[in-house]
């Protein structure tokens, strides 16, 4: 008995010695992707453009070829704003709510599109034109699409993480449970809650960032759309 | 608090339950977060998940583990930390969900289960330290 114990304490050592590397891993602590997206301070400057509705009545329906077209999907029973018409492109650079692509079988045009209030806007801008491509000051609409994407994406990343964080404290105590001998009872419940700790830090942690992601996304999709639709009055309006 | 007055044996419903539930917390996302393409999380979520099964349905370690004298504040801070962090993941469910490419509903009922599934190791634990 006296030898099974002492297996169990190294064991248990062992374990804890474990839990030091384990813990900041499976939490994410050392990972140095979110702190990475707290880093980004983007202020776009396209608030101050001046912003018009899109004018009514334009065309409707996917028969787009020319720079400057711009329409708005019907969909079943009249509802308008979807993205069912959008032509085939060679690659979406975005979702459904805000992207770029080119067109399948016009090389020189891109189609562009944004979501507000009214449904999602479709407009086809020449691949060359400045305020699709890049700006000076960095506001083209390709460029915050980049910055919009990596945002959603490190937002994705973060629920693996807060899952993953709450997991772990599970794990870990589990663990501790399954292998801890009675005799150092109060010990492997200092290392649990060292674990659980770690874990709601974490969730916290991720909370705060995913706020402050949540906050940036929104900034980014108004200069989207405020370059959106300088560019419709730009091509259709020169 | 002496710890040989803290010492107990569980019963088998009660680690059977405990492992299920990290199954259940484990391995479930860990498949989606693979097949979502999270690769590092889903592997290391998946691995913790197939561990926790074979504990689960293996009748020799659930065997040994209700004769095993362990610690029960260590016990009571299991139950305690599934419940803690199971709630934590509805609140996930209710702020991060909506803006990611996860589903709300997928993580709610993952996390609702889990709500469950801790109350009902913690009916466990009670029971046997009112047989204690």
């Amino acid at each position: 008995m006296p030898h099974t114990k002492t297996q169990a304490r190294i064991g248990l050592v062992i374990l804890i010695l474990v839990s030091l590397i384990a813990v900041p891993l499976a939490t994410g602590i050392l990972a140095p992707s979110t702190a990475a997206y707290a880093q980004i301070d983007f202020t776009p400057n396209v608030s101050t453009l001046v912003v018009t509705p899109t004018p009514q009545g334009a065309t409707i329906g996917p028969l787009i070829r020319h720079a400057g077209d711009r329409f708005q999907c019907v969909g079943l029973g009249g509802v308008i704003g979807g993205t069912e018409c959008r032509p085939e492109l060679v690659a979406i650079h975005g979702d459904d709510l805000f992207g770029w692509g080119e067109i399948v079988g016009y090389p020189g045009l891109m189609l562009a599109w944004i979501t507000d209030e009214t449904g999602t806007h479709f407009l086809v801008v020449s691949a060359d034109d400045p305020q699709l491509t890049g700006v000076a000051g960095g506001d083209s609409f390709m460029e915050l699409m980049e910055l919009r994407l990596a945002e959603v994406d490190g937002t994705n990343k973060r629920v693996p993480e807060v899952v993953g964080s709450a997991a772990g404290p599970v794990v870990i105590i589990g663990g501790l449970l399954l292998l801890c001998p009675e005799t150092a009872g109060v010990t492997c419940v200092i290392a649990g809650l060292t674990a659980a700790a770690a874990g709601v830090g974490n969730i916290i942690r991720n909370a705060i960032l995913n706020s402050q992601a949540q906050d940036r996304i929104k900034e980014l999709e108004q200069g989207l759309i405020g370059r959106f639709h300088q560019m419709e009055l730009t091509i259709v309006n020169p | 608090m002496d710890s040989r007055q803290a010492a107990a044996h569980l019963p088998r419903s009660f680690w059977t339950l405990a492992a299920l539930t990290v199954t259940w917390w484990s391995l479930a996302p860990g498949l989606y977060f693979l097949f979502s393409g999270v690769v590092a999380w889903g592997t290391l979520l998946s691995a913790v998940g197939v561990v926790s099964l074979l504990i689960t349905l293996s009748r020799p370690i659930l065997h040994k583990l209700e004769a095993r004298t362990v610690y029960r504040p260590l016990a009571l801070l299991f139950v305690a930390v599934v419940l803690v962090m199971a709630l934590a993941e509805v609140w996930t469910a209710i702020s991060f969900a909506p803006g990611t490419a996860y589903p709300p509903g997928v993580v709610g009922f993952h996390a609702a289960l889990l709500l469950v599934s801790g109350a009902a190791t913690a009916m466990q634990l009670r029971q046997a330290r009112g047989r204690a």
